[in-house]
């Protein structure tokens, strides 16, 4: 299973509105759910020692919170917020707040790359270890 | 008294109602295993709101004996 | 008027919670750790908020995250069930600062019944009997042997700040007592911070007897009657019931008039437990009282027919108690068995993994408290109990019979546990007859250890 046939299965799954479908080969076996990351499980072939399939690992990372508290995505309601998606961002560049007993924490991003997604709602609690922003490679 | 001794030997103990006689022996008759001697005391002494020591417990042959030492607890 | 309750804790009694708020409308929100994921209490609560790592020092010790949770989440009051921060002052007041409601007594009781000194001290001054020991921290060594000489050996020597089974040791003799001081003053230092040590008579053989308290902030006081835990193995309980059997009417009125006195004493104004221990000629010593709910809080319940975390709630929520004194009948008699992931055959070392299978006992007067259920994954990192099986029969030897067919029917499949430890020991003649002390699980479990390798 080559990317090339990664890439067609992928755009049919999109098109389509399964939500859920699982294909799998003697090599390995592909689960795509709905609005959540792609999982690829390789399956330990059983015969001979077959290649490991070279996937495509996605290096994207999610940001997320390290204590309970209030996100909020710019330092105060009138300023710009800290990042947008698209906007590229270095390691230990803050990229949002989280206010804890009227402490503002400053989150930072935990390496570099371009920001694809932000799930946090601006003044929603969060809770520990929820998804906050996600930051991938630059494309 | 006899009547309530055999109700709770009946009832707590599960023995058979017929065989409960005044002479009648805990262990040969009635089957009353040191176990069961000893659930009988604990009932008894909830039942009757007395105490059995265990001395007093090894002593009790017979039915009758049962019913002597609930008798004398209580007077 | 209290609608959102945050509970500071997991496992059965968080459960246990979630019901009585259930039942009085009151909105619940869990807090977990990243372990407890799926647990229970997540799941039947309204809310959950996940507030640390699976370690309980980040999670469900993690004060900041669980004040935060509370407030973010509007809740009115915090209940912390029994462990982790229910008996922490600090915590009760943070709350309170941040204009919650504490589920549990005013911090200034939790401070004073927790320091084992002082609560002796005011014990003392309310006129209750006191097991023989000393009145302040031991300021020396030299000191400590003399007034060990005057107490009399075997004594026990245990951290003020300390509780629950830990920071205790028991010394036979002067040579023991030279040995043991330097080393606990040191584990008293890193578990309590308070390295102050007290010292008490040893009863070696005596009932562990304590009685359930009920207060609300009107100055209303009423006790349900006593406990008998006196199956401990090591200082934890296994095995609790209620009334105590050997108590006549007579000596149970004085044993909790005297808890009461000791109660209003100190304006107690929350559930509460006061401990006693007693020895054979039913001469009865306050020990330490517990401003929190415990966990054989059940049997109480059984026999009184009162749902005492409500009334804590309710005590919490400003709202006057909802019984007498006179109210409070012994309806007959509860045995709870605590389930634990641990075997008399292993010494009771703690056994983790998935639960296979699980089917728990039911029937009439039998009560479950678990958040146990199959294909649970039991986590090393917080206690090993997952259930408690109660039992309720109008005499003592029903509630046995009771739990015996209870614990047959019981099915806990994956890890190891004392479902048959506990099953043996109600046929034990000695726990059959209501006479065991606090010594006899330690010497039952060496008995059944050695006839076990006999036969095998």
């Amino acid at each position: 299973m080559d990317t090339k046939q990664l890439e067609t299965i992928l755009a049919l799954f999109e098109k389509s509105t399964v939500s859920e479908m699982e294909l799998e080969s003697e090599t390995f076996k592909l689960k795509l759910k709905r609005n959540t990351e792609i999982h690829e499980v390789p399956v330990k072939p059983t015969i001979a020692q077959a290649p490991q399939p070279t996937t495509v690992v996605d290096t994207a990372h999610w940001v997320k919170a390290p204590l309970v508290g209030t996100y909020y995505h710019s330092a105060n309601p009138d300023a710009k917020p800290y990042v947008e998606v698209g906007q590229s961002v270095k390691e230990g560049q803050v990229i949002c707040l989280i206010e804890a007993m009227k402490v503002m924490n400053e989150i930072k991003a935990d390496r570099s790359g371009v920001v694809q997604e932000i799930k946090a709602i601006n003044g929603k609690m969060v809770e520990y270890n929820q998804a906050l922003v996600r930051i991938g490679d630059a494309p | 008294m006899l009547e309530q001794i055999k109700n709770v030997l009946v009832n707590a103990i599960h023995v058979d109602a017929d065989l409960i006689k005044p002479e009648a022996k805990l262990k040969e008759d009635l089957d009353i295993d040191s176990l069961s001697a000893v659930e009988l005391a604990l009932e008894l002494e909830t039942s009757f709101d007395i105490r059995i020591e265990d001395e007093e417990l090894l002593k009790l042959i017979t039915v009758q004996d049962v019913v002597d030492i609930v008798e004398r607890k209580k007077a | 008027m209290i609608q959102k309750i945050l509970i500071a804790n997991r496992g059965e009694i968080a459960v246990r919670i979630i019901r009585a708020c259930k039942d009085l409308g009151i909105q619940t929100v869990a807090i977990y750790s990243t372990a407890d994921q799926s647990a229970l209490h997540v799941q039947l609560a309204d809310e959950a908020v996940c507030v640390g790592e699976a370690n309980s020092k980040d999670s469900y010790l993690n004060v900041n995250n669980i004040l935060s949770a509370a407030l973010l989440t509007h809740a009115d009051a915090i209940h912390p069930g029994f462990g982790f921060l229910a008996e922490n002052a600090s915590f009760a007041r943070l709350a309170q600062a941040c204009g919650l409601i504490f589920i549990g007594p005013n911090p200034e009781i939790i401070d004073l019944m927790g320091n084992k000194i002082n609560a002796r001290i005011a014990m003392h001054k309310a006129g209750v009997p006191l097991i023989p020991g000393s009145f302040e921290a031991i300021p020396s060594l030299e000191e400590g042997l003399k007034t060990a000489q005057e107490i009399g050996y075997p004594i026990i020597l245990k951290a003020a700040a300390g509780g629950g089974g830990r920071g205790i040791r028991i010394i036979l003799d002067e040579v023991a007592f030279r040995q043991a001081y330097p080393v606990l003053k040191q584990e008293a230092k890193n578990y309590f911070n308070d390295d102050a040590l007290y010292m008490e008579k040893l009863f070696t053989s005596a009932k562990h007897i304590e009685v359930q308290i009920l207060g609300d902030q009107f100055g209303n006081v009423i006790h349900l009657y006593e406990r008998d835990c006196s199956f401990q193995r090591r200082h934890q309980k296994m095995i609790e019931e209620a009334p105590c059997h050997l108590l006549n009417e007579t000596q149970r009125k004085a044993l909790c008039e005297d808890a009461l006195k000791a109660a209003k004493a100190v304006g107690y104004d929350s559930v509460g437990t006061i401990e006693f221990l007693m020895d054979e000629n039913f001469n009865y010593y306050f020990m330490e009282m517990n401003t929190r709910i415990q966990v054989e809080h059940p049997v109480t319940e059984m026999i009184t027919g009162v749902d005492i975390v409500k009334e804590q709630i309710r005590s919490a929520d400003k709202q006057k108690l909802s019984y007498q004194q006179n109210d409070i009948k012994i309806l007959g008699h509860a045995l709870e068995c605590r389930i634990i992931a641990e075997d008399y055959r292993h010494d009771f070392k703690p056994s983790i993994g998935k639960i296979s299978f699980y089917h728990a006992p039911g029937g009439k007067d039998i009560r479950v408290d678990s958040a146990l259920y199959t294909n649970y994954e039991l986590s090393p990192f917080y206690d090993s109990m997952m259930a408690k099986i109660i039992s309720f029969g109008p005499s003592r030897l029903h509630a046995i019979k009771r739990m015996r067919s209870a614990l047959e029917e019981t099915i806990i499949e994956g890890v190891e546990n004392n479902l048959e430890f506990c099953y043996f020991t109600l046929f034990n003649p000695q726990f059959v007859a209501g006479r065991y002390t606090t010594d006899f699980a330690n010497a039952w479990i060496k008995e059944l250890n050695e006839r076990e390798s006999t036969l095998s």
